[in-house]
């Protein structure tokens, strides 16, 4: 098999798993269907292997081979190609979405097992696995588009998926709207490039860029900043942002696929993939980068203040892929795709464990319910744990070392790429705080009447009446939208994540490669696996590769750890030594006690200083710049403009002749007036 | 003195090979009348369709034969060219389709099968002449000569009150578009004296007159737009549309949203792109203008409509926006992206429209949104090539309509237009709310129960394999979209666009 | 001479054009838009067009308008007068845009340097409007154009032939649409206005089961 015909197999098998889904559609037992899903995920994925193991045996100055099937156009020296771009980038991609696609293909069909649409639900995530793969090994701006489009078509689908949910349709609504607007800048960005190059394929692009266009060409920026509304919009960065918490109406296996581990990613990829170009273009890289470094503060401090599970994961998604984002953006692109691949582990865990945490209350994801799931749900608790160190940068877990590369990186470029540099570690602490108090908000304290449940009869909590829980008042169930049973989770027979075996497999390896990843990048050069792989794309980078700077790196390790640390006993402190709580007490450890004299004092202290200025901040950024500035102005006043208008348009049509007539004769005075004007 | 006169007259010379598909179209239209008036049932169900569509197949042949041919005809009244000959296929296709549409159509029988067809066929013969037109005067024959065969058979379902409606409002609404085209050819002809486009355009760029920034020229020429616009269904100029389209014979809708539009577009084409184009600064800003109302226009009005004709009816015009962006570039992309999202948007329509006639002669709801409810469960060979003509009017890639917008697109950004591009994929982003209202609604569980279905049989092979082609041909093209570029390639430079 | 005659014809030309849409009885009007083509039949004459005046007066004037007459006293109809516009915006804005077009139209036509529109007129060959000249044209330069248009009419007798054998009365109105179906306000509909009908509600319609042409507004 040669390196092409791995990679468009690669694209084939979910292809192939989507139609054999769609089109059998009822014939298919759901068991049968979850099983085609599943393999065809895991087929691409050993061919992906293949790719790789294929992209290796070339020599190493020549990792890059183009293929195409036919034409999509050859008009006047212009050819676009259905062609395939394979390098070490596009299969560093395609092995990580195929591989956390596939484990979470497994634990989607244990978790959807009982949901009525379980043919469907396969069917869609199969498109958009092939979506991904498509934009990912796309050979020209073109077919990235088409990729692009898809993706954004198959999140709308996936997110509207319990479409009987005013929620969930009006999420999957606005995810589609933000998502085109990105499509517009890129499709924008892409003919701006066009009109002055001619050409669209990669190759060509990147090695006619420096003739094409002068540095820093405004044309040039402007195409580029075009290109990253397209990136911001599928990454979720401010602002385009919005579509991204509200998409967390989705099933949770289909927010730990597209929303955290791949489709988000797809901006960085793109950044990634466009770099000589936005190394030509500088300022629409620090752009890029500077908004990378907003959205990670922004996102991580309204992170602090939700109170919703999910939301409070997809914040830290959102914070993350800032991060990414801001690395690629400045040439850190080592750091930005090691963090995106420690990301896709330990988030699309941390959502999986999530998920298990969710179907035992029953389908409440409020944080404010939760308590005590450490003792009840101890294999969660386990996996949800490792996703947490890793996410909180905890040393020596995967993400200890890829954010701490992607930092050092951002460092290394010096000059103003320092104020990038501290926002990174502030916003770790940020990371910190939130991941943990999720953590000991769910696990830690009296077990709730869920959690015990769970501990007494081995099985689920089945609430009466299963709600909506993105509605309504928690405390007061009559004011809560009541589900309808034919769409919609979880039904009666629901498994909680410990007792399904496909859940409990898909997420050990991500548990396992959250924890251990890091070893195959660690700092000072003592295992190169990833910079090693990637060097050929980023060979022809002027600005990154800088020479070595140990003792940075090692000050941010140390800077770094002492964030992870500290703020961890802080949080520890916050949330779990409560007073009141009789399960903070007992969790309370002796030494800290004795550190700390007067404790009422101090978390009071601590709430002052830290937490009530921090929800604050949230709070601000949550309620006026996000309701009122994106989603009043932005979304709101473009429906509501579409609307206005299309009554008044309506209004028009009156059905009378004679008025139709004098539309016409008011049309031609317009058009006459234009041109006697001109004439004059 | 007579003997004289007679001597110093010299007939034109008439090339009738390039001439051959409107003469076949004529002679066609005239033998189908007289099959017409043969008697017997069989005569006029099987007969008269079978010699439609030998016409149609014959034309298409003289037209393929014709292919390559660059030449003017008859006293410089008709150009056979690439743009001419690409839209005679696109009205060849659409009859033939319109044809197998109307075989089982009541409107046949209440007007006579023979007088329908020929109808049809002499609607055609005007839209060949019209988009070969290259003088004011043959415009002017083959707009009318289009026309009043429409209108008439919008009225066709003679027992329908709708139906007499639509014509009705047809005929008169599109008697002062035609007027006013009237006038504004007259006042270009008083302005530049000569009728010829290439008349017209050697006067405006002759220099040392005035004739370019002449008040008669120019409202002459903002008359022959909204005449025109009339024709194409241009905002504001498109209020007839949503009516027309609704009370006319369905499979009459399907024709005039199609083929019609393609010979508005042809036409405003060639006027615009040969006879005017040296006032291209001045017009670019108008129709720029009109462009964008169209689309927004299109756009919203489609929405909150129940009806699906009018849904259709209102995404033509929408579409006509995008359409016209290729004209506003003036350029040899722009007229290429056109005539290709025109070829594209034939197919996708088509598809739709045939749905749209199997679905009314299946309920009781006729062409209501309620007549789709369900269809996904019920019907799937009807409910999948309705949503793959959804998707493709919407632009979503890997569909035929993608690669359209995208050239239109890219056309705009070439000709300095970029905002009119940004306006196709707003406009595109906003019509997503009805095309896929109309999926939704073909997929989501019929819940309300009370199926619309009645006794009649299912059995359309006919519609439900029309339906069935146009669909896998937009999925064809928007995958392998290259024998349309080849189709198209050429037509600008055939008429001299840089 | 010329220049009396030209504002008798130009006044009978106006007269009549605004009779013909003033006179309620549809006779009246008729006779009116003889009186107006009668008129114009005058200036082509004075614009030198002699074949065109002679067949304004021969086909126009004299056959097309014949068979007016005899439709207008066949159909009857006299006694009732032509239905008033009854949207009063409409009734404002009308003239007001013919008000509109006229003074653009005007700028356009007066404000042309050509030099057939100064006092002085044209210069024309000896021959010019003869029919031995509009002949020659159209058997050369207008050939195709000439001949399409004799298609066309032919065409346009079939279509008259067609509409006008229908051999039975309307079908009964279409089943009233089941209440859920009914359109939302403002969406348009059909059946409201060719006959100068009603603007339908929506909610009106559900218990109004004559859906064509009906009652005023108001």
């Amino acid at each position: 098999m040669t390196l092409a015909t791995s990679a468009w197999l690669v694209l084939a098998c979910p292809l192939v798993g989507m139609l054999s889904i769609a089109l059998l559609g009822k014939k298919l037992s759901p068991r049968l269907a979850g099983t085609i899903g599943t393999l065809a995920i895991a087929l691409a994925f050993a061919f992906a292997v293949v790719t790789l193991i294929k992209l290796q045996q070339l020599p190493s100055n020549a990792r890059l081979e183009t293929t195409s099937l036919w034409d999509l156009a050859n008009v006047g020296g212009v050819k676009i190609e259905v062609g395939l771009y394979i390098d070490p980038l596009s299969t560093f991609m395609i092995l990580i979405v195929t591989g956390v696609s596939t484990l979470i293909h497994l634990y989607s069909a244990g978790y959807m097992q009982t949901d009525k649409g379980y043919v469907r639900y396969f069917a869609y995530l199969n498109f958009f696995v092939f979506s991904m793969l498509l934009l990912v090994l796309a050979g020209n701006l073109i077919l990235l588009i088409v990729g692009w489009a898809f993706v954004g078509a198959a999140s709308y689908m996936l997110v509207s998926y319990w479409y009987r949910r005013e929620t969930a349709t009006a999420a999957g609504i606005k995810a589609f709207v933000i998502n085109v607007i990105g499509d517009i800048g890129l499709v924008l960005g892409t003919l701006f490039l066009f009109r002055t190059m001619g050409v669209l394929d990669y190759g060509q692009l990147f090695s006619n860029i420096h003739v094409a266009f002068d540095k820093d060409a405004p044309e040039l920026v402007a195409a580029m900043l075009l290109i990253l509304v397209g990136a911001f919009a599928k990454s979720a960065q401010i602002p385009f942002h919005t579509w991204l918490p509200d998409a967390m109406e989705g099933p949770t296996p289909v927010s730990s696929l597209i929303h955290a581990a791949t489709m988000v990613t797809a901006g960085v990829y793109l950044i990634g993939r466009l770099h000589p170009l936005f190394e030509w273009a500088p300022t629409a890289a620090a752009v890029g980068a500077i908004i990378g470094a907003i959205t990670l503060l922004v996102a991580g401090s309204i992170g602090l203040v939700m109170t919703d599970l999910k939301r409070v994961i997809a914040y830290s998604t959102m914070s993350q892929i800032g991060y990414m984002i801001m690395g690629v953006s400045a040439a850190a692109y080592v750091g930005g795709f090691f963090h995106l691949m420690s990301h896709a582990f330990f988030k699309a865990l941390l959502f999986m464990a999530a998920g298990s945490i969710i179907s035992a209350m029953g389908g409440n994801q409020s944080l404010n319910n939760m308590k005590g799931f450490r003792k009840a749900m101890p294999f969660t608790f386990a996996c949800f744990l490792a996703g947490g160190f890793a996410l909180s940068a905890f040393p020596l877990f995967s993400g200890f070392f890829s954010k701490d590369t992607l930092l050092y990186e951002v460092g290394a470029r010096g000059g103003w790429y320092w104020a990038l540099y501290v926002a990174g570690y502030v916003g770790a602490a940020f990371t910190v705080f939130y991941t943990w108090r999720m953590i000991f908000r769910a696990f830690w304290g009296q077990p709730c009447k869920e959690a015990v449940v769970v501990m007494e009869t081995g099985d689920a909590y089945h609430p009466a009446q299963h709600t909506n829980p993105h509605t309504g008042n928690e405390d007061d169930p009559s004011t809560q939208e009541v589900e309808d049973p034919e769409v919609g989770f979880p039904g009666h027979e629901h498994r909680y994540a410990e007792k399904t075996w496909q859940m409990r497999y898909a997420m050990i390896p991500l548990a396992i490669l959250a924890v251990f990843a890091g070893v195959i990048q660690l700092p000072f050069g003592i295992t190169n696996v990833i910079s090693d792989f990637l060097h050929p794309t980023f060979a022809d980078s002027t600005v990154a590769y800088m020479p070595e700077d140990s003792g940075l790196e090692a000050f941010g390790l140390i800077l770094s750890s002492v964030i992870a640390i500290v703020s961890l006993i802080a949080a520890y402190w916050i949330w779990v030594r409560r007073p009141g709580s009789s399960a903070a007490i007992q969790a309370r450890l002796p030494w800290i006690h004795k550190l700390f004299v007067n404790k009422w004092y101090f978390d009071e202290l601590n709430h002052a200083v830290i937490i009530a200025p921090m929800a604050a901040v949230g709070r601000f950024a949550k309620n006026t710049f996000e309701r009122i500035v994106i989603d009043g102005a932005m979304v709101g006043g473009a429906t509501g403009i579409v609307r206005a208008g299309s009554s008044v348009v309506r209004s028009g049509q009156s059905g009378y002749m004679r008025a139709y007539a004098s539309l016409i004769v008011l049309g031609l005075i317009g058009v006459a007036l234009y041109f006697l004007i001109e004439s004059a | 003195m007579i003997a004289a006169a007679a001597t110093s007259i010299k007939a034109p010379y008439i090339d009738w090979a390039a001439f051959s598909p409107i003469v076949a179209l004529i002679c066609g239209a005239v033998i189908v009348l007289l099959i017409g008036l043969l008697p017997g049932r069989r005569v006029r169900e099987q007969i008269v369709p079978g010699a439609t569509v030998l016409t149609l197949l014959a034309t298409l042949g003289l037209t393929i034969w014709q292919w390559g041919e660059n030449t003017s005809i008859i006293s410089g009244a008709l150009a056979v060219d690439r743009l001419s000959l690409v839209l005679n296929v696109v009205f060849v296709a659409t009859g033939l389709v319109t044809v197998v549409m109307s075989l089982r159509e009541r409107a046949t029988v209440q007007a006579g099968q023979g007088e329908y067809y020929t109808l049809l066929l002499a609607s055609l013969a005007g839209m060949a002449v019209l988009v070969a037109a290259q003088n004011l005067v043959t415009l002017f024959v083959g707009i009318e000569l289009l026309s009043i065969p429409l209108y008439v058979l919008c009225a066709s379902e003679l027992q329908r009150e709708k139906s007499l409606e639509a014509g009705l409002k047809y005929l008169v609404i599109g008697s002062v578009g035609s007027a006013t085209l009237l006038f504004g050819l007259s006042f270009i002809y008083g302005a530049t004296g000569s009728t010829d486009f290439s008349g017209i355009a050697a006067a405006l760029s002759s220099k040392g007159e005035t004739i370019a920034s002449n008040p008669l020229m120019l409202t002459g020429l903002g008359m022959a737009v909204v005449g025109l616009g009339f024709k194409a269904a241009i905002a504001p100029f498109h209020q007839w549309t949503p009516d027309v389209y609704e009370g006319a014979p369905s499979p009459i809708t399907s024709f005039m949203s199609v083929a019609t539009k393609a010979a508005a577009f042809g036409i405003f084409l060639r006027f615009m792109d040969v006879a005017v184009i040296d006032e291209a600064l001045t017009w670019q800003p108008l129709l720029a203008a009109l462009a964008a109302i169209t689309i927004v226009v299109g756009n919203v009005g489609a929405l909150a409509q129940t009806s699906v004709k009018r849904i259709l009816a209102w995404s033509s015009v929408a579409q006509g926006g995008y359409l016209l962006v290729g004209i506003v570039v003036s350029s040899a992309a722009g007229l290429e992206a056109t005539l290709y999202y025109l070829v594209v948007y034939v197919v996708m329509n088509l598809a739709a429209f045939s749905v749209v006639v199997a679905r009314e002669r299946e309920t009781t709801h006729g062409d209501s949104l309620s007549a789709f409810a369900g269809l996904g469960s019920k019907r799937p060979i009807l409910a999948v090539p309705m949503t793959i003509a959804m998707l493709s009017l919407a632009g979503i890639p890997a569909t035929a309509g993608f690669i359209g917008k995208l050239n239109l697109i890219g056309a705009s950004v070439d000709g300095d237009y970029a905002w009119l591009g940004v306006l196709i994929a707003i406009g595109s982003a906003i019509s997503l709310a009805y095309y896929l209202r109309i999926v939704a609604v073909m997929w989501m569980p019929d819940r309300r129960g009370d199926s619309p279905e009645t006794d009649r049989p299912h059995g359309q092979p006919e519609i439900i394999g029309l339906a069935i082609i146009c669909s896998a041909a937009t999925i064809f093209f928007g995958i392998i979209p290259s024998p349309i570029y080849d189709l198209v390639r050429g037509a600008g430079e055939s008429i001299g666009l840089l | 001479m010329v220049e009396i005659l030209f504002f008798i014809a130009a006044i009978g030309a106006i007269a009549g054009a605004v009779g013909v849409v003033v006179l309620e009885n549809p006779f009246y009007s008729v006779l009116s838009l003889v009186a107006h083509l009668l008129s114009l039949a005058l200036l082509f004459l004075l614009l030198e067009a002699q074949f065109v005046a002679a067949v304004q007066v021969v086909v126009y004037a004299g056959a097309v308008m014949v068979l007016y007459v005899f439709v207008v006293s066949y159909v009857g109809g006299q006694n009732l007068p032509i239905r008033a516009v009854n949207s009063p915006s409409l009734r404002i804005a009308a003239p007001l845009f013919a008000f509109c077009l006229f003074v653009e139209l005007m700028i356009a036509t007066l404000g042309t340097g050509l030099s057939a529109i100064s006092s002085e007129g044209p210069k024309l060959a000896a021959n010019y409007g003869e029919p031995e000249q509009i002949g020659e044209l159209l058997l050369t330069k207008f050939l195709l154009p000439f001949e399409v248009a004799s298609f066309l009419l032919l065409i346009a007798a079939v279509g008259a032939v067609m509409l006008a054998r229908r051999r039975r009365g309307l079908d009964e109105p279409e089943v009233p649409a089941p209440l859920g179906l009914l359109r939302p306000a403002g969406t348009g509909t059909m059946a409201e206005s060719a006959g100068g009908g009603f603007f339908r509600k929506s909610t009106a319609s559900a218990s109004d089961d004559s859906t064509s042409t009906g009652r005023d507004l108001g």
